[in-house]
């Protein structure tokens, strides 16, 4: 069923990829938004009463955090899929996915954990949406190790695809256990950050969140791309040693 | 049919009547094994299709209950009699009057005078005869042997006429072989697999041999419990004799206890109970994890698992005994656990909600880990795996635990006790019903 | 001040850095093995057309 179309890939060449017009829209689109959204979050939005000028890493901590999510829920989308149709496009969906997910939590808890050191003066807090960010973090590591480990691509995909359910199950789970767990012992909890938001600031993280879902996009194409790529590879190399063997 | 990076078989196309046999022969890496895995249902090809009976596909249960299957490794549990790994076979195939049809098996394949000596005492010539007994044990309308003259001795080979011939005499017959003499022995039809082609051998006769009439009333697969019920006890009975899991696990959650205890020395003057607290549920998750690992793992190096797959059961029976069978190991060690500490630390462990916190918690981590478990065994480095893959999701296992235990021995106000035990049976239940639904798919190759 | 101010440098760079770095890693892998995968076709069309060539 793992169809790979040889014309599906552009030959080599630097600007190849460019003179697809899709793609060029695409990049075009990420510069455009990318510019906007630097432009609104450290010139068009106003400073803040309390934290002055430190709270500006919201514009980067907020679309990183709803990316992390979005980007596993795209997996567990996927993984559904591919064991309803079987077709490895969807997988391959899944993997782009995880990837650039864990790439995003990363970057989600490393901008919280700088964020409230210079807020609350700490490294780390048992917040229920840190807590729970770290472990989905962990989930979905364990979901690329799963696939690095099994070698067989059909059992990988199968595997994998479950593990990428049983993640999107297990988060709000862990969220939860983790809310109720932390009033075992009370500390204090983050402040809402979209909570009585001036609008100016509200527009530019929309404009930053909407930019960074754009990069998103770029990335999980250019990584089913690769994947395409290295799936054709295996499936020449084969050819070429059948051939060998033939002629031998 | 493609396999990976490979094309294994291309254009493959056969057919056998009833009675038929056809022997395909092949070198080493011609795709023999393959090809018979892929008709046995264990394997699923890409483009292409495998019916039973004019009709029914091997991923169906009811046509498994058909279908004799014998790999390179006969699918035996060494902890049992060669009585016993047939009656097992012979429950979850539904084989009717099975004590007489084992015999018959028994003495057939020449084991009658070591009917009730463990299979792990057995010679590899043995373990092929009782493999043979096994597959052809519900009179199969399809047998598929991958080399059944392999690791036979030249009287065994001799035999094995004679043995489908009792056995299974109407039965269409497919297997594979290095040896042409063995196919001519057996009077099979010949074909060739060289690199995934198939060719007829041109000497071969026409005419089929018309079937011989069934000896026996045909299989009626178990129902779903009752397989369930069957796997368990065999696992169970294996426990009983190999003592592999339960001591070990035993003496590694009193190696947990004193270590952990003692690593947390310094906390122990001023919060006992909450040191006991945390010992017992991180060695609880531990204990789950390593016995969790084993799980699959044990069947599926034996080649049993495959046994367990070709048999006319869903695939989620499996998952479920899995399960059944972890869950009782991990409650087990956790109510150890629970005297241990109350011995060790001399706090009152061992009461009525700390008992229950650790029966339900232990249902919800094996709820986890039993479909995890059936996803690593094909993985490299499973053990290392294991652990990265189980602890996550089953962190709110670990949460919900420790807030029962805290409130049971007072440490917090007991207030939130009925919401934990609450998570604990979601927990258990979300997971039971996605491994149920989700592990026939990790389950064939 | 400052030190606030560091921290959000920080903290851009970090997001800045990561996102292009993985977007420069993986362009660059797709380029390598599209080049691979070019070098395997011209290996795989060079001798099938000196095969055919007598049947001209």
């Amino acid at each position: 069923m793992r169809e790979v179309r040889t014309t599906e890939l552009p030959g080599p060449g630097r600007r190849a990829v460019l003179r697809e017009p899709a793609t060029a829209a695409l990049y075009a689109a990420l510069l455009l938004s990318m510019g906007l959204a630097i432009f609104m979050a450290f010139l068009f939005a106003p400073a803040e009463r309390v934290q002055a000028e430190v709270y500006r890493i919201l514009f980067v901590h907020v679309p990183s955090a709803w990316l992390a999510f979005f980007a596993f829920g795209v997996v567990a989308l996927g993984s559904v899929m591919f064991l309803i149709r079987g077709r490895s496009r969807w997988d391959r969906l899944a993997l782009a996915s995880a990837e650039i997910g864990v790439l995003f939590t990363t970057l989600c808890l490393v901008t919280g954990s700088i964020w409230g050191r210079s807020v609350w003066g700490v490294w780390w807090q048992w917040d229920p949406r840190l807590t729970t960010t770290l472990i989905m973090w962990f989930i979905y590591v364990s979901y690329l190790a799963l696939r690095s480990y099994i070698d067989d691509p059909d059992i990988r995909q199968r595997m994998a695809s479950v593990v990428g359910i049983v993640g999107v199950v297990s988060v709000p789970i862990v969220w939860f256990s983790v809310e109720w767990w932390r009033s075992l012992h009370p500390t204090p909890s983050i402040t809402n950050p979209g909570g009585g938001m001036p609008p100016e600031m509200l527009t530019a993280l929309l404009v930053s969140v909407a930019a960074f879902t754009v990069f998103y996009i770029v990335l999980v194409r250019q990584r089913m791309q690769l994947e395409l790529a290295v799936a054709e590879l295996g499936i020449l190399r084969e050819r070429l040693h059948e051939r060998n063997e033939e002629t031998a | 049919m493609r396999l990976g990076q490979r094309n294994i078989l291309r254009g493959v196309s056969l057919a056998l009547a009833p009675g038929e046999r056809m022997a395909i022969v092949g070198p080493n890496g011609a795709g023999k094994t393959t090809l018979l895995r892929a008709l046995a249902g264990l394997l699923r090809p890409r483009r292409g299709r495998v019916t039973l009976r004019g009709s029914q596909s091997p991923e169906d249960p009811a046509a498994r209950g058909g279908l004799g299957f014998l790999g390179h490794r006969p699918p035996l549990y060494p902890h049992l009699t060669a009585r016993e790994n047939l009656a097992f076979a012979a429950r979850l195939q539904g084989v009717p009057d099975a004590a007489e049809r084992i015999q018959t098996a028994l003495v057939t394949v020449g084991l009658s005078a070591d009917a009730n000596r463990l299979v792990r005492h057995f010679s590899r010539g043995m373990q092929q005869r009782l493999g043979l007994a096994l597959a052809l044990l519900p009179e199969p309308d399809a047998v598929l042997l991958d080399e059944p003259d392999a690791s036979l001795d030249s009287a065994g080979v001799c035999d094995l006429p004679g043995m489908l011939d009792a056995l299974a005499p109407h039965a269409a017959v497919l297997f594979s072989t290095h040896d042409e003499r063995v196919a001519h022995a057996l009077g099979a039809r010949i074909v060739r697999l060289q690199a995934g082609r198939l060719t007829d051998d041109p000497r071969n006769k026409p005419d089929p041999v018309p079937p011989a009439a069934r000896a026996q009333s045909r299989p009626r697969p178990p129902g779903f419990g009752r397989a369930v019920w069957a796997m368990i006890a065999k696992d169970a009975r294996v426990e009983w004799r190999a003592r592999e899991q339960v001591p070990t696990l035993l003496m590694f959650t009193l190696l947990a206890a004193v270590v952990f205890d003692m690593a947390f020395i310094a906390a122990l003057g001023s919060e006992v109970a909450a040191v006991a607290v945390g010992v017992l549920w991180i060695s609880v998750l531990l204990a789950a994890t390593l016995a969790g690992t084993r799980l699959f793992a044990t069947e599926f190096e034996r080649g049993t698992l495959d046994g367990l797959l070709v048999a006319p059961v869903d695939p989620s029976g499996i998952y479920l005994a899995k399960f059944v069978l972890l869950a009782l190991e991990t409650a087990f060690v956790g109510v150890a656990q629970l005297v241990f500490l109350s011995l060790l630390l001399n706090v009152s462990l061992f009461q009525a909600p700390t008992i229950g916190a650790v029966v339900l918690a232990a249902a919800a981590i094996s709820a986890i880990l039993a479909l995890q478990s059936s996803l690593v065994v094909s993985a490299r480095a499973r053990e290392m795996l294991m652990p990265l893959l189980a602890i996550p999701p089953a962190v709110p296992v670990l949460l919900a635990g420790v807030g029962i235990t805290l409130g049971a021995l007072q440490v917090t106000p007991a207030g939130q006790q009925g919401a934990w035990f609450g998570l604990l049976a979601v927990i258990a239940v979300v997971f039971l019903a996605l491994g149920t639904v989700l592990y026939p798919h990790a389950a064939r190759g | 001040m400052t030190g606030d101010l560091l921290y959000l440098f920080i903290g851009f760079s970090a997001v800045w850095l990561g996102v292009f770095g993985y977007l420069v890693y993986v362009t660059g892998r797709v380029r390598g093995v599209r080049d691979e995968l070019h070098d395997l076709k011209g290996q795989l069309d060079a001798p099938q057309a000196g095969r055919e060539a007598p049947n001209h």
